[in-house]
Order: C-alpha cells, then structure tokens, then sequence
C-alpha cells in the first residue's frame, strides 16, 4: 500500500474512533437524562398518589371533626341539661323539707286537738250526758283519733320523701357532665385543628404536584435533546461509516454466528467491474484495534493465519453483501478462540485481482478500518 | 520523539477506559443524588408518620378516658333517674295522703265544733254542767280552728313540693336519656342504626391507619436508607478505579514521552 493510501486509510480510522468516542460519551449523557426522567416521572407519580391519598385523610378527618363537632355540642347540652336538672332537684329538696316541715306541724296540732277531745269524751263520759252528747263525743273522738293516725302516717311519709328526694344524686351528675363536656371540647379542638392541617396538607400537595409535573416536563425535554443529539451521532458515525469505511458493520450478534455487512469495493473509473479477487475477515480484540495496520494484516495473511474467514462474494451482488459467519473455528489475529464477553472488532481485508495490482503497480493489498467494538453473547 | 504502536494501543486502551470509568463515576453520582433527595423526603415523611401516630394515639387515649367518663355519666343518671323517681312517687303518695288527711280533719272539726255548740246550749239550761268542760270544750275549737289552717298550709306545700319534684323528675329523666344518646353515638352502640360510625370507631380506625401507615413509611426508608448505602459504595468504587485509571493514563503518557 502507498503512503497516500495509508495516510487516507489512518485519517478514516481516526475519524471513526473520534466519533465512535463523541457517540459513547453521548450515549452516557443520554443514559444519565432517561435515569432524571425516570426519577422524575416517579416523583410525579407518587406525589399524584400522595395527593390522592392526602384527600383521602382529609375527607376522613371531616368526619371525624364533624362527629366529634356532634359529640361536643351533645356534651354541651348535656351540660346545660344536668345542671338544670341539679337546680330542679335542689328546690325540689329545700320544697320538700318544707312541706315535711308543714306537715309535722299539723300533725302537732292535730294530735293537740285530739287530746282536748279526748279529754272532753272522758268528762262527759264521768258527768253521764244525755246519749245524743255522748254519741257525738263518741263520734268526735272516733273521727280525730283515726285523723291523729293518719296525721301521724303523713308525717312519716314527708320525712320519707323528704330523705329521698334528698338523696337524689343529682350534683354528682351534673359534676360528671363537667368532666365530659371540657374532654369533649378538647378532643373536638384537636380534631378541628387535625383537619385544617391535612387540609393544609392536600392544598400543599396541589402545588408540589404542579411542581413536580412541571420538573418531570423538563427532565422530558432534557431526554428527548439529549436522545436527540445521541441518535444524531449514531446517525452520523453510520455515515461517516458508510462513506469512507465501505459500511462495515457487525450485526445479529448471537452466542454461535454473527452477520457481517459491507459495500462491496469498486475502482473509481470503472464502477461496473470490483477489483477485489476475495473477501476475508478478521476479528481483532478491541485493545489492539488501534496497530493492527494492513502490514500486520499481510503478514499474518500470507502465512495462511486462520484468523482470516474468506467471505464469498457471487458475482451478481453488486452494492452490499451481507453474509452470517460462524464463531466456531474461527480465531481472533492473536491466534485466541473467541470468547463471549472479550470486546472486538472486525476488520475487512480485501485482495485486489492481479491485473488490477499489475495496472497500478502496487501489490499491496486493502484493509478496512475497524467496525464498532461487540462482544459474543454468552450461549 | 514518536510513539511506538504498542505504546499508542495502551494510551489509547487507557483513554477509553478513563471515559469509560467517567461515565460510570457520572451515572453513580446521578444515582446517588436521586436516592440522598429521596432518602431525605422518606425521612421527612417518616417523621410526619411519627407525629401522626403520636397525635393518633394520644386522641384514641382522650376517646376512651370520655368513653369511660360518659359510662359512668349514664350509669350515674341512671341512678339519680330511680332515686328522683323513687322520691318522686312518694311525695305523689304524700300528696295523697294529705288530702285524705285535711278531708278528715276538716270532718273531725266539724263534729268537734258542733259537740262544742252542744255543750255549750246544754250549759245555759244546765248551770251544773261543769265549767271546766266549758274552758275545755272552747280551747278545743280553737286548737280545731289552729290544726285545720296548719293542715291546709301543709296541704299546699306538699302539693307544690309534689309539683316542683315532678318538673325535676322529668329534667332528671330527660338529661338521663341524654347520657344514655351520647353513650349510643359516642360508641356506637346504637340499636338497628348503622348509618354514621361513631366517633369512638372512627377514632380508633385512625389510629390504626396511622400506625400501619408509619409501619409503611418506616419500611420504605429502610428501603431507600439500604440502597442510597449500596449506590454510594458503587460511586466509591467507581471513583476510586476512575482515579487510579487516570493515575495510569497519566504515567503510560509520561513513559511514553520520554522514550
């Protein structure tokens, strides 16, 4: 090969790696956007479900403020109630004592006049009256006699009710309802105040939702340039290929054979016919892409090297070939079996006819640049 | 000065793996600031659980000292109920009592009053009739005339005290049947009502939301705490090759500039 050749086949190398570098690295960017739209997609996700499920409480705690409002108001009336009812009874207590009061009066004066009748009987009893006094003196003491009994039970009867209505516990009731309607103020403060907090919460939730919709916009566009500008290096790294490196590419990689694809090399004044007498293939780790040159290549081809996989090329096809090649018993230009997991590239290494060298009296031979670096899979 | 091709292989092999490692050390570091936020939200969060299950539990320990309270209320209103009806039907009994009572004697003094005209006539026909009977005889109606006006009084306190105790009879029952409603809604225990639960049930439900919430959360942390944990030793580690990389790219130039 002459020295324009190499100078024009080392710039192509360093083109394509300059890009391959500038498409990795923007790969990465790439990479680095989808992780922050992910996270961001999420945090909208959650905050949504945050939202809805702080409405949720909210509406909960509505409830509860207002059968806590209920309890409150009934522990209040009942308050009122109580206290009244204690009013009543102390009354009902100072009335009643009077009336037993009254009543043990009368009954004195009752059992009084019983007496003075009693006397008046035995008198007129001794002094032996006409029967028609002595009947109603009978009859006189008869009567007061059974009013003094039942003067005597009233009076009984007072001091009874009189001791009952005294024990009505309605003071100690109306002490409770005090323990009951400060508690139940208290527990429907707190409620309230539980409320307008996660009322506060869901309006809060609101704008972090906006927020974080609004981030998760961003970090969309941000993935989108940045997935952009990958694609667009991928793009341009397949030109840049395409145009000065014959298209090579390695493709359908599996665990037993891969397809490698190129332009088919053509003389630039005569574009009918190829110059090319056979096709070969060499795979080379990716470490070493960098000094396996053209002389390396002849060397190792002119001693038969079995890294080097001849690929038929039939007469008919004329622009692109595309042919699979097994992995097996093939071996990488350090004489290596082929590994899954090692990184290679390919390198496509043609043999000029002999009329064609015998015309432009160079024996030399081409290689390609490499293709982009691969790795077998693991069968 | 040139390189030899070996030399290029290995600078160039170097460089790329300094990207490489760059990128990864990026991709850590971009990993490792997403879990930190979000590890610092769970714990804001998990802090909130916190309080929540506090506030939660404080107010179902408020419901049951008032669910205590509120029993003891009706039990106790109960009891004043009885004792004021108890009361009650005895002064009523009372009240009946007197008015046989002030019937009876109004009766006796009637007869008494008229015994008293008898003797009296007698005693103007009849100077023998003894004078003491006379005396007796007037101090008789006058203590008739004192017993009948005591025995009204007492009939007419009665029967207001009997008025009065029944007006309290029924504030008593009233705030009774009161208690016995606040007990019913307070806890629920309301007979063929399923409509609202009661405040004691909704009360206690979040109690237990919020701690299986915080139960929740608490998890959660530990999740992002473990893998914020795993994602900074990858940064580390990253860093640490990116650094010795560059170490080496920086040596392999220096080596090869000077042969």
């Amino acid at each position: 090969m002459n020295s324009y050749t190499e100078n024009l086949q080392e710039a192509i190398s360093t083109t394509l790696q300059v890009q391959y570098l500038n498409h990795k690295d923007l790969g990465s960017q790439a990479e680095a956007a989808s992780f922050t739209l992910k996270y961001a997609r999420e945090a909208t996700l959650s905050t949504d479900e945050k939202l809805k499920s702080a409405t949720a409480v909210m509406e909960f705690k509505r409830s509860v403020k207002e059968q806590a409002g209920r309890n409150k108001d009934r522990a209040a009336n009942l308050l009122t109630l109580a206290t009244q009812a204690d009013q009543y009874v102390k009354q009902s207590v100072t009335n009643t004592a009077v009336s037993a009061s009254n009543v043990q009066i009368a009954a004195n004066a009752i059992i009084r006049l019983a007496s003075d009748v009693g006397n008046i009987f035995s008198i007129i009893k001794a002094a032996d009256f006409d029967s028609d006094i002595y009947k109603k003196a009978v009859e006189a003491r008869e009567l007061i006699n059974d009013t003094a009994y039942a003067a005597e039970q009233a009076s009984q009867m007072a001091m009874e009710a009189s001791a009952l209505i005294a024990e009505v516990s309605s003071s100690t009731v109306s002490g409770q309802t005090k323990l009951i309607n400060a508690p139940s103020a208290n527990l429907f403060n707190i409620l309230s105040a539980d409320f307008d907090t996660s009322a506060q919460i869901v309006a809060r939730g609101t704008a972090t939702l906006t927020a974080a919709s609004e981030k998760e916009i961003l970090a969309a566009r941000n993935f989108e340039a940045t997935n952009a500008y990958y694609k667009a290096a991928q793009h341009a790294y397949d030109m840049l290929n395409n145009e000065l490196n014959l298209g090579l590419i390695v493709s359908n990689i599996t665990a037993t054979a891969f397809t490698i694809g190129f332009n088919i090399i053509k003389t630039v004044f005569d574009v009918t016919r190829s110059p090319v007498k056979n096709y070969y293939m060499v795979l080379v780790k990716a470490s070493s892409k960098t000094i396996f040159s053209i002389n390396s290549a002849e060397e190792l081809f002119y001693k038969k090297d079995k890294s080097f996989v001849n690929i038929p090329v039939a007469s008919g096809e004329k622009d692109r070939v595309n042919k699979q090649v097994e992995i097996k018993n093939i071996q990488d230009a350090d004489g290596d079996v082929i590994k899954p997991g090692q990184q290679y590239v390919c390198f496509l290494f043609a043999v000029y006819a002999d009329e064609h060298k015998k015309r432009l009296n160079n024996f030399d031979d081409f290689l390609s640049a490499p293709s982009q670096s691969f790795q077998i899979d693991i069968a | 000065m040139s390189i030899l091709p070996q030399q290029k292989a290995v600078l160039d092999t170097l460089t790329q793996q300094v990207a490489d490692a760059q990128n990864e050390v990026d991709e850590c570091q971009a990993i490792v600031d997403l879990l930190r936020e979000k590890a610092v939200n769970s714990q804001s969060l998990l802090a909130e659980a916190e309080n929540n299950k506090t506030q939660a539990l404080s107010n179902q320990n408020l419901t049951d000292r008032l669910v205590q309270n509120v029993l003891d209320l009706q039990n106790n209103s109960k009891i004043a109920d009885d004792e004021m009806t108890a009361a009650d039907d005895k002064t009523k009994e009372l009240a009946k009592a007197i008015r046989v009572l002030m019937y009876k004697m109004i009766r006796s003094a009637e007869v008494i009053n008229k015994l008293a005209i008898e003797i009296i006539k007698k005693k103007a026909l009849n100077p023998l009739v003894s004078d003491e009977l006379v005396s007796l005889v007037t101090a008789a109606g006058t203590d008739a005339n004192n017993a009948v006006t005591l025995t009204l009084l007492a009939l007419k306190t009665t029967f207001m005290a009997t008025a009065l105790n029944i007006e309290s009879g029924s504030a008593v029952k009233l705030e009774n049947s009161q208690a016995t409603e606040l007990n019913q809604a307070l806890t629920g225990d309301i007979p063929g009502e399923k409509s609202a639960p009661s405040l004691k049930a909704l009360i206690y439900k979040a109690c237990d939301d919020a701690k299986a919430y915080y139960k929740k959360i608490e998890k959660a942390h530990e999740l992002i705490t473990r893998e914020l944990a795993a994602a900074m030793s990858d940064l580390i580690a990253a860093q640490v090759k990116l650094k010795s990389l560059q170490a080496g790219l920086v040596a392999a130039n220096a080596a090869a500039l000077a042969s």
